[in-house]
């Protein structure tokens, strides 16, 4: 077990890689009562195409199959782990999104029992055709409350507009086709390839005693037995680095039009360090330039072209990354005319120095106020270090960053040809 | 744990709360304006949050606001209003970084008092009146808002539930106000309205986080406590406690959707302060407010009619809902099995293991708000708006100590009042 600490924010994380392959993280943080665990794999709606683990060809399972199978991991035939949680009084849920699925509990006592139930849960499976069939009904539903959902549907369509051939570009829970037509094979084969503790995190954080829970997780995986681990193969099909359409409208019963301009960030290929620069510059000058006191924002508010409504989110993966503005507007086409100009304009925008530092401080500011959650701190750290990267060298690296780079990241960031834009009309 | 000790001090002006904790790396300040819902003020006080978001005196727009805030070393600032039982409360926080991480010399904590109490109290005001320009640009805002409230169909149901159940009570009144007020709001009568709130609310300030609290009182007293002469004497009005019609109501409505939404509305005859309170919380978390509840195990697993089932209790009104996403044929049938899950209730159908792991539940959920700083001031305020003296730790135990039958005499207090459905139309 290694300790690392991060004296800039009073924090020390304890790592290991057990001889299964799990990567185990613990953040004890005294002052609290309660613990929260997370078990994560590398497996997400997007990892569609790829070789089982064991076999030689590559297979392709239907969509939605990663959120199908997170329900199904709760269900044990006689008895569902969900209510095992709540046997132990804690609370735990799950979810899936393009890149991962994890599941997880918050408890204040019984820490012992709550973590080895995670992990016995999660690599103990029980698919049966009868208990995949009635997870149908319910999925369908889920399925169903976010087809009603306008927010929702203006994201996929635009996620769709976005990305030609990357899977990123489908619903995660998949279409009522799909869920139909998943098999508890599908469910099996997709198990023994992510599931292995090779491919998983499981990361501690809040009350605990560091020694004694390390312990514990080594002893629980070392009754277990798991297949040699082999480094998974996925297929992900190459994908153009402009958009796939320009301009999309769809319809649906609304009050208001909604409007949504996407920028595909990039989509091939990058390095860890290289990603995180990215999110941390496109993210700051998003807010800098769009956020609620922003240059941009004022701009499209005084002219009345967004209201409360108005929303930016960037997301940068390995392979891919997008940033989404979007929002209810009376004039769809000259919210988009106006965020297309404005967007463009960055290219010979000058950031001053007084500026940027400003930027910096509410970056690391916001960071802090994230690092009060331990659920976030545990979170955070899993999806950096899955990527290469150290959530608690965020800070420095914020830091390090210098005005010319940020000036050269914002003069290269925008071209038209990846812009797009989807406007969502009230049905007639 | 080590618990933090809630410290009140009565000031000339406003009551201030202080809690001290070494757990947190900010430190969180809120100011809670309270007073009764009321049909004639409500739109107003929900059109002021965004008014003094968009600037006080000294920082007279929102990016001076957001300047300062960024040269705060990154802190946040959040203004809203919400219903709290028969109450509406206008919240003002602010979370700044706790100086150890941001290597300042001199703490930020007074600057940061100087700034909310310039944002809470001292807008910015000409001759009488707010800007007339930034009032019309609000009330858009919360126009548009009106307009777009049936998007979303899960509050939209919540919505209609209450408006239909609450015929003639004070919690009927929405939060968010009413379009028809917009007209005759300006930014005189609006002005005019803000003085009054801060001459006549009840004002409640906490501050939680790593400080010496004769230091933070004084601070309290030199930089906050000279806006008014005096805190308005205590109002108390409970709920009053209504009986559901002999029949309960059946209210069907349609829209362009997929998934219906069934909504349904019990009277409790119980509020915070009752002693019997902690036996109704019991009751409606084994209800539906987890997942080994009656409604997630027979609505959701047992029979696969829902993604979402669960019951939420208002405490500090005498209603307990429960919501439901179904497939719009499904009506009759879920609605037949929600109603023998609290049937079961009453008669006594349930194990002394569900009662125990609902009571744990409930105890953990407590505890782990209190690792929050935000989760502190929610439940230190709760005391405040019940009018009880019951602590959080006085609530846990009297929660331990609720038997099986105080659970029936609870589940037998509850009456359906209304139904509400939202359906498709093909379905009706």
């Amino acid at each position: 077990m290694q300790g690392t600490t991060y004296s800039n924010v009073d924090e020390t994380i304890y790592t290991e890689v057990l001889d299964n392959g799990l990567k185990v993280c613990l953040m004890p943080r005294e002052g609290l009562s309660k613990t929260y665990g997370i078990f994560t794999t590398a497996f997400g709606a997007t990892d569609m195409t790829f070789v089982p683990l064991g076999q030689s060809e590559k297979t392709t399972v239907p969509l939605g199959v990663a959120h199908f199978l997170e329900h199904k991991l709760f269900d044990k035939g006689d008895h569902d782990a969900f209510a095992d949680f709540s046997k132990l009084g804690s609370s735990a849920n799950a979810y899936t999104n393009s890149t991962q699925t994890a599941y997880l509990f918050s408890a204040t006592e019984k820490v012992k029992e709550n973590v080895e139930l995670l992990l016995d849960f999660v690599q103990d499976p029980y698919f049966s055709d009868e208990t995949v069939e009635k997870e149908k009904g319910i999925i369908t539903q889920e399925a169903q409350m976010y087809a009603d959902n306008p927010d929702q549907r203006l994201y996929m369509s635009t996620l769709e507009a976005m990305f030609q051939d990357h899977p990123v570009r489908y619903e995660v829970l998949g279409t009522l086709e799909s869920i139909n037509n998943i098999t508890k094979e599908d469910l099996y084969t997709c198990y023994h390839t992510f599931y292995h503790p090779s491919n998983m995190t499981l990361a501690i954080s809040g009350q605990m005693d560091v020694d004694e829970m390390m312990e514990l997780i080594r002893s629980n995986q070392a009754q277990k037995q798991f297949a040699p681990s082999e480094s998974i193969q996925r297929f992900v099909p190459e994908e153009a680095s402009d958009v796939f359409q320009q301009e999309k409208t769809v319809t649906m019963p609304v009050s208001t039009p909604k409007c949504m301009v996407g920028i595909k960030e990039y989509s091939a290929s990058i390095e860890p360090v290289e990603l995180q620069k990215r999110s941390l510059l496109t993210s700051m000058l998003l807010d800098f330039l769009f956020g609620s006191s922003g240059p941009f924002y004022k701009k499209l508010y005084d002219a009345g072209l967004i209201d409360y409504s108005f929303g930016v989110e960037t997301l940068c993966e390995l392979d891919y990354g997008y940033s989404l503005l979007s929002g209810n507007t009376e004039d769809p086409e000259g919210f988009a005319a106006t965020i297309k100009s404005l967007l463009l304009s960055t290219n010979e925008f000058k950031l001053d120095e007084v500026s940027f530092e400003r930027m910096k401080k509410r970056k690391i500011g916001r960071l802090l106020r994230g690092m009060n959650s331990i659920e976030n701190v545990a979170e955070n750290y899993t999806w950096y270090e899955n990527r290469g990267l150290d959530y608690f060298e965020l800070i420095p690296a914020i830091e390090a960053l210098t005005l010319e780079d940020a000036n050269a990241f914002l003069n290269n960031w925008i071209t038209e040809e990846r812009l797009t834009v989807v406007t969502m009309q009230p049905e007639k | 744990m080590t618990r933090t000790v809630e410290q009140t001090v009565e000031h000339d002006s406003l009551k201030a709360h202080l809690i001290p904790s070494k757990t947190f790396k900010t430190i969180m300040i809120e100011f809670k304006f309270k007073t009764l819902l009321d049909r004639n003020t409500i739109t107003k006080r929900a059109l002021l949050p965004f008014v003094l978001k968009k600037g006080s005196k000294n920082y007279p727009e929102d990016t001076r606001i957001q300047e300062k805030l960024d040269d705060l070393y990154g802190a946040s600032l959040n203004i809203g209003g919400q219903k709290s039982g028969d109450y509406h409360v206008v919240t003002v926080n602010m979370e700044i970084a706790n100086d150890k991480f941001i290597g300042q010399a001199s703490s930020i904590v007074s600057e940061a008092l100087a700034f909310l109490k310039d944002v809470a109290f001292n807008p910015n005001v000409t001759d009488g009146s707010f800007d007339q320009t930034v009032v019309n640009q609000v009330k858009n805002t919360l126009r548009k808002h009106y307009q777009s409230i049936k998007d979303d169909k899960m509050s939209y149901a919540n919505l209609r539930l209450i408006d239909e159940m609450c015929e003639g009570e004070t919690y009927q009144v929405h939060s968010h106000g009413y379009e028809e007020d917009l007209d005759a709001i300006d930014g005189k009568n609006l002005y005019s309205y803000f003085k009054s709130m801060i001459d006549n609310d009840i004002i409640d300030l906490f501050v939680v986080g790593d400080f010496d609290v004769n230091d933070m009182s004084q601070l309290i007293k030199n930089e906050l406590d000279s806006f008014r002469p005096t805190q308005p004497a205590p109002f108390e009005q409970g709920c009053v406690k209504r009986s559901a019609p002999s029949e309960p109501r059946e209210v069907i409505e349609t829209d362009d959707i997929q998934q219906a939404k069934l909504h349904i509305g019990y009277r409790t005859h119980t509020t915070f302060n009752d002693s019997d309170f902690p036996a109704m919380l019991v009751c409606h978390v084994m209800i539906g407010a987890h997942p080994g509840s009656k409604l997630f195990v027979n609505v959701r697993e047992k029979h696969s009619l829902a993604y979402y089932v669960a019951s939420q209790l208002d405490i500090l009104s005498d209603k307990l809902f429960v919501f439901s996403g179904i497939a719009p044929t499904d009506y009759e049938k879920a609605r037949d099995i929600i109603a023998l899950q609290v049937a079961a209730m009453k008669d006594g159908a349930f194990t002394k293991a569900e009662l125990e792991e609902s009571k744990s539940m409930i105890i953990s959920q407590y505890r782990s708000a209190m690792d929050q700083a935000g989760g502190l001031i929610d439940l230190e305020y709760q005391q405040v708006l019940g009018h009880t003296e019951r602590t959080i730790e006085d609530l846990m135990a009297q929660v331990k100590a609720v038997t099986s039958e105080d659970v029936i005499k609870s589940a037998n207090k509850l009456e359906e009042d209304t139904i509400y459905l939202l359906t498709s139309k093909e379905a009706n």
